[in-house]
């Protein structure tokens, strides 16, 4: 079977997610209209006469029909855009994303400002809960049927039914009302202290781990078990290597390779915003960002979180695409 | 060169002192516990109190049906039942150590090394993501304690040693790189690494096609001349057991029912139960008794068909050939007859028989059926000529619905087919059921509780329900024992003479053909090559692949099996090495 080269499958796969995110962009930017408010008189404020709103609206461009400011919404994207309000002119830069209407900073800086924390969460909680999920899903494969594959299973499916929250205010309640291990999680930039930083996030790593490392340790489990039963592991005993030699190098090889892949699936969603931990925890990432601009009805910040958590997604599953080529011999692009 | 063993290695009751055998299995009885935990879960005894010894470089073939424990006895030899849930006793010594007292360090010691196995199907058998050096190196590695270098130099050197061509290059690459013969060599090369002194072969060419089966085998012959090695192979086909082996073990429900040397066991075998097996395999050289005056009358004819499938890649930026799985393939079937059609694997065959029948819609060309151009009609006016077209399915298991009675399976095309009165569809197919076989009772089984024979008259039955003119089989028996396989032939010819019904019968097996067809067609790279009547095409190829082919076929008697194997090695060196075929 012969593969694509590899720039062609890129290209393909990046016009792909550029049709998408602008589907995506029409329907987040339908929600402006269907709102029954009006987005100059949100802006504006509760005390502004008639006249202010309407110089905002001006400004801002909101008098114009729908379709020449979605081109205007789309141009600041790409190419950054003026908002002129009377005597000044404010340029807003390259992937501009406008302003907030709440806070009236720009969601540019909003959102980099969430980002780092969302990545330090995703990117935490994945290595914490890869390293469980697999390692209890190989542990239990190993001993199937024994003691511990039972106990493991049972502690998996127990973590699975937990709600997020709940878990997470158990730990919380736990670690640092209880035994006081734990201050009480308050984020703190990994650039100003990388100890504390640790330490606040010690407690969302575990709770995002907990959460997926159920799925993890079962797909892995009968991932394991799967590979064990297959033709050339049987070979590889009928030649006299090791058993551990045949797990480590035969079986796990095969069986860890679609996990791969669901790995970089699973992390794009995340690092849109988990949305339920870092409200419990506090965490200022985009979830929360996102849960509080649509409890304000702030929707430059909702569009452009949702337009950002999309293409977090698409990339996500490039990238599984990519690794499964890398990993899998057979495999080729399509 | 000839296969001769040493004087001294010749078995017969005048010579001094036998040699030790360097394989000797004591009153091996394998057991597997029943599945479930309930009391009537019985134990299957696969293995039943099974004796047979192996001199030093030595052959033997163990034949046997499905079921017939020959493979668990294979497994056994090397200790592979090991840590399963299998009960293994009595004694089995491979080159001085005993295996049934050994310690898993031993046996592992053991494996590979002084007793190395090849296995049935090579893809699966080869870890897919090391290459095929890699891991022959690594077997290398492990009973040596070479270094890589040296361990990398081997598997080129045994590769070389089985006829892959370019080793010293091929040695990088992974097995679904290589073809399904090359990859059978990459196993046996893996087996040859450590130069153990049995090799056990456990239907290694089941999975392949005519002509890779016949190098394979040729390949088992030499290396056993060269090295010493002994040979167990463990086969369902007397043609490969008569190929390759100096004994012979027949064995059934896991008992032997005879052992002896091969050249008497096939000529004149003495075991009512080797008796039947024997005659029921297909013979090759074997005329089918003649038939009435050929028909002239076309019912079905096939005109430059072609059917192209589109290559993988979808929107790509430069098209990717498309697979022509039929590539102009133009043929006659005419009306009460058997028409064959042989070929290997890849030789559009199947896709033929698919458009024949309409289940598959051909790129180009056409199809004319009873007079009527199929090709020109919409689906709507199609229907009615479906009826008179069935076909029969190669796996008779995955061709029914197992949650559906077998009487409601076969029922299926009636009611498709508008028949709506309950009684008559159950009168129907009741009937039918006893026609081919089984009994009206089993309307409301389920296809779980028929054996694969029973399964594949139930296919037959369902094809035969709307009473169609012309039954498409695709590979019909392949998947059955030979026993069973000779009464389904023997059904299917009786059904045509019953029901007058034309056959069309896709095989790749040669011999089946012949005992089925009055003509043959055969196919390669989706093209007609030959066709013309059986006897004429069996006795009198004209196209050097059909002649390729037969000479490939293993007859089941070891003298001739010898001398083709002589002609094939003679031809081979004319026409330098037959490049493996890319399956």
């Amino acid at each position: 079977m012969r593969s694509l080269p590899m720039a062609t499958f890129l290209l393909r796969r990046l016009l792909g997610a550029i049709v998408t995110l602008l589907v995506l962009s029409v329907i987040v930017y339908g929600l402006f209209y269907l709102l029954p408010t009006d987005p100059a008189r949100m802006i504006c404020g509760p005390r502004c006469s008639p006249q202010d709103v309407a110089a905002v609206s001006r400004a801002y461009g909101l008098d114009q029909p729908i379709y020449v400011q979605y081109w205007h919404f789309l141009a600041a994207i790409v190419a950054g855009r003026d908002y002129s309000t009377g005597p000044s002119t404010v340029h807003c830069g390259a992937p501009c994303f406008g302003y907030s209407f709440e806070t009236g900073q720009s969601v540019d800086s909003l959102l980099l400002s969430a980002l780092p924390v969302t990545a330090s969460l995703t990117l935490g909680g994945a290595v914490l809960w890869t390293t469980f999920g697999v390692g209890a899903g190989i542990a239990s494969a190993l001993r199937r049927g024994r003691l511990a594959d039972k106990t493991l299973t049972g502690l998996v499916l127990a973590s699975t039914a937990l709600p997020p929250f709940v878990l997470a205010l158990f730990l919380i309640l736990l670690f640092c009302a209880y035994l006081q291990w734990l201050p009480f999680p308050n984020y703190v930039s990994i650039g100003d202290d990388p100890v504390q930083w640790a330490q606040s996030l010690i407690l969302p790593w575990a709770t995002l781990a907990l959460l997926q490392a159920a799925n993890y340790a079962r797909l892995t489990r009968t991932s394991v078990l799967e590979t064990l039963n297959e033709d050339h592991i049987r070979t590889a005993r009928a030649y006299g290597l090791s058993e551990r030699r045949i797990v480590a190098r035969h079986a796990l090889r095969g069986a860890l390779t679609p996990l791969v892949s669901l790995l970089a699936v699973d992390v794009g969603p995340v690092l849109g915003g988990a949305v339920f931990t870092e409200s419990v925890f506090g965490l200022p990432g985009l979830g929360k960002l996102l849960v509080g601009s649509v409890a304000t009805v702030d929707l430059p910040v909702v569009g452009a979180v949702a337009l950002l958590a999309g293409a977090f997604v698409i990339l996500a599953n490039v990238a599984a695409d990519l690794l499964y080529v890398a990993i899998d011999p057979r495999a080729s692009i399509r | 060169m000839t296969n001769t063993p040493p004087v001294d290695l010749a078995p017969g009751p005048a010579k001094p002192a036998p040699p030790e055998p360097i394989l000797s299995v004591n009153g091996l009885t394998i057991e597997f516990p029943g599945r479930g935990r309930g009391a009537e879960t019985a134990t299957v005894r696969a293995v039943d109190e099974l004796s047979f010894e192996l001199a030093p470089g030595g052959a033997l073939g163990i034949v046997g049906e499905s079921g017939s424990g020959k493979s668990a006895t294979a497994l056994a030899l090397l200790g592979l039942h090991r840590g399963t849930p299998a009960r293994v006793t009595g004694e089995i010594t491979v080159d001085g150590t005993a295996i049934h007292t050994a310690t898993d360090q031993e046996i592992r010691r053991l494996r590979g090394s002084r007793i190395a196995m090849v296995f049935q199907d090579p893809l699966s058998s080869l870890d897919p993501y090391y290459s095929v050096g890699d891991q022959i190196a690594e077997v290398y590695r492990a009973h040596t304690g070479a270094g890589r270098r040296a361990a990398r130099d081997r598997a080129i050197e045994v590769l070389d040693r089985v006829g892959i061509a370019e080793a010293a290059r091929r040695v990088d690459a992974r097995p679904h790189e290589f073809s399904g013969g090359m990859r059978q060599r990459a196993l046996i090369a893996m087996a040859l690494a450590c130069e153990p002194r049995v090799l056990v072969a456990d239907e290694p060419t089941t999975a392949l096609d005519v002509t890779v089966q016949a190098q394979i085998l040729d390949l088992l012959s030499d290396l056993r001349a060269d090295t010493g090695m002994a040979l167990v192979l463990v086969t369902h086909d007397f043609g490969v057991v008569a190929a390759v082996a100096d004994d012979v073990l027949v064995m059934k429900e896991g008992r032997a029912v005879e052992h002896g040397p091969a050249t008497r066991i096939l000529s004149r075998p003495e075991a009512p139960y080797t008796k039947t097996l024997i005659s029921a395999v297909p013979r090759i050289d074997t005329p089918r008794p003649a038939r009435g005056a050929p028909s002239t009358d076309v019912l079905l004819r096939v005109e430059q068909l072609h059917k192209h499938f589109p290559a993988p890649g979808g929107f790509a930026l430069r098209r990717l050939p498309a697979l022509r799985a039929v590539d102009g393939a133009s043929l006659e079937v005419r009306r009460g007859e058997a028409l064959g059609i042989v070929g290997e694997s890849g030789s559009g065959k199947t896709t033929l028989a698919r458009m024949m029948v309409s289940l598959l819609e051909p790129t180009s060309g056409r199809i004319v059926f009873d007079g009527e151009d199929l090709t020109a009609l919409p689906e709507r006016r199609l229907r009615p000529s479906r009826r008179d077209r069935q076909m029969v399915f190669q796996d008779p298991v995955a061709s029914l619905n197992p949650r559906r009675t077998v009487g409601e399976s076969v029922a299926e095309p009636l009611r498709a087919h508008g028949e709506r009165d309950e009684q008559s569809i159950r009168r129907t197919v009741r009937q039918l059921l006893e026609k081919v076989g089984l009994e009206t009772a089993h309307y409301d089984r389920f296809p779980h509780e028929f054996s694969g024979g029973q399964r594949q008259r139930i296919g037959i039955a369902r094809a035969l329900v709307l009473r169609p003119k012309l039954v498409v089989c695709d590979e019909p028996v392949s998947a059955l024992d030979v026993t069973t396989q000779a009464q389904v032939i023997r059904l299917l010819a009786d059904l045509r003479e019953q029901l007058g019904l034309t056959l069309v019968f896709v095989s790749h097996d040669l011999a089946v053909v012949r005992q089925v067809s009055d003509r043959v067609v055969v196919m390669r790279h989706g093209q007609v090559v030959e066709s013309a009547d059986a006897e004429t095409l069996y006795t009198n190829p004209r196209h050097p692949y059909t002649r390729t082919l037969l000479d490939a076929v293993p007859v089941p008697d070891p003298v001739l099996a010898r001398e083709r194997r002589a002609q094939r090695k003679t031809r081979a060196l004319a026409q330098q090495r037959l490049e493996p075929r890319l399956t």
